[in-house]
């Protein structure tokens, strides 16, 4: 996995204490998850690599205005993680006894291209239908019919 | 009725509480599903990968099955949907036919034809899934 140059060690997120609220991208696995701590703040946890030991996630700290502005069709992935973050996202590994593991944290500007979604990254039924969880596949009906991309609505009972 | 090849596993969380999902016989069901074409170990459950990408989530039955979609189309759309995210899930896709020794399934979604398939125990898809389609510039 690469090696990034952290600007400081500890975020101070107690990640003994946060809390799943859904995942947001779900494919044999979460690949983005949207978490809250004791005092409210809004976490969204990001897959961007694995080896033999560990997965790799980003953690930016948002708002959940903005979560909601994703999750509507208003903004799209890219945006919600380069515009609507703090600028310091921690870099978390995660074993298989799900223990995690904070490296450091990184600039948001320092992350390559390639981890980052593309321009048209807008929530979309498919980033949840595969999910086992009634939750996950239950967001699609928090969509507007005013945001940018309408989701529909799951025929089935969810 | 056969046993699942992770009935303990199964068999754990169904004493916790956990409910097994509507399951039927395959009856000779084409599948596609994303391998990677240079492993040696593909086909393996969401809860039987090391290390499991899994978060807090709560266990599910489902983390012992394996993901196909019923069709190729299907399938490539969930693939765009979630290229830049692919070397967690494959680079390629395969193609079979699942027959009724191989195990139960799930109902496809509608929406994204995705389904489960809960493999018996001597069911090894290995063998008679093919490699059809490399993605990408792995």
């Amino acid at each position: 996995m690469e090696t990034f140059n952290y600007i400081g060690q500890q975020s101070g997120i107690d990640y003994n204490h946060i809390t799943k609220i859904v995942n947001l991208m779900y494919f044999e696995g979460p690949l983005l998850a949207y978490y809250v701590g004791n005092n409210g703040e809004n976490y969204l946890l990001y897959w961007i690599d694995n080896d033999d030991k560990y997965n790799r996630w980003l953690v930016f700290t948002t708002e959940v205005e903005s979560v909601y502005r994703y999750i509507s069709g208003k903004t799209s992935l890219l945006n919600l993680l380069k515009k609507y973050s703090n600028d310091q996202i921690a870099v978390v590994d995660i074993d298989n006894e799900i223990n995690f593991h904070e490296r450091g944290i990184i600039r948001r500007n320092t992350l390559k291209s390639s981890y980052l979604p593309s321009k048209d990254s807008y929530f979309d039924i498919l980033d949840v239908d595969c999910s086992p969880y009634r939750e996950d596949r239950a967001i699609c009906r928090l969509s507007t019919a005013g945001g940018r991309k309408r989701v529909k609505t799951p025929t089935y009972q969810v | 009725m056969e046993r699942f090849k992770y009935q303990a596993e199964i068999d754990a969380l169904i004493n916790k509480g956990k409910k097994m999902p509507d399951i039927f016989s395959p009856e000779n069901k084409e599948a596609y599903r994303f391998v990677f074409c240079r492993s040696v170990i593909n086909h393996l459950p969401v809860y039987i990968q090391q290390p499991q990408r899994a978060l807090k989530d709560k266990a599910v039955v489902e983390g012992y099955a394996l993901s196909c979609f019923e069709t190729k189309d299907a399938a490539d759309k969930m693939q765009q949907r979630l290229a830049a995210k692919f070397n967690a899930i494959g680079d390629s896709l395969c193609c079979g036919i699942i027959e009724n020794p191989d195990g139960m399934i799930t109902a496809a979604s509608p929406v994204s034809r995705h389904f489960e398939l809960f493999e018996f125990e001597d069911c090894d898809l290995s063998t008679k899934f093919k490699v059809i389609k490399t993605y990408g510039n792995f």
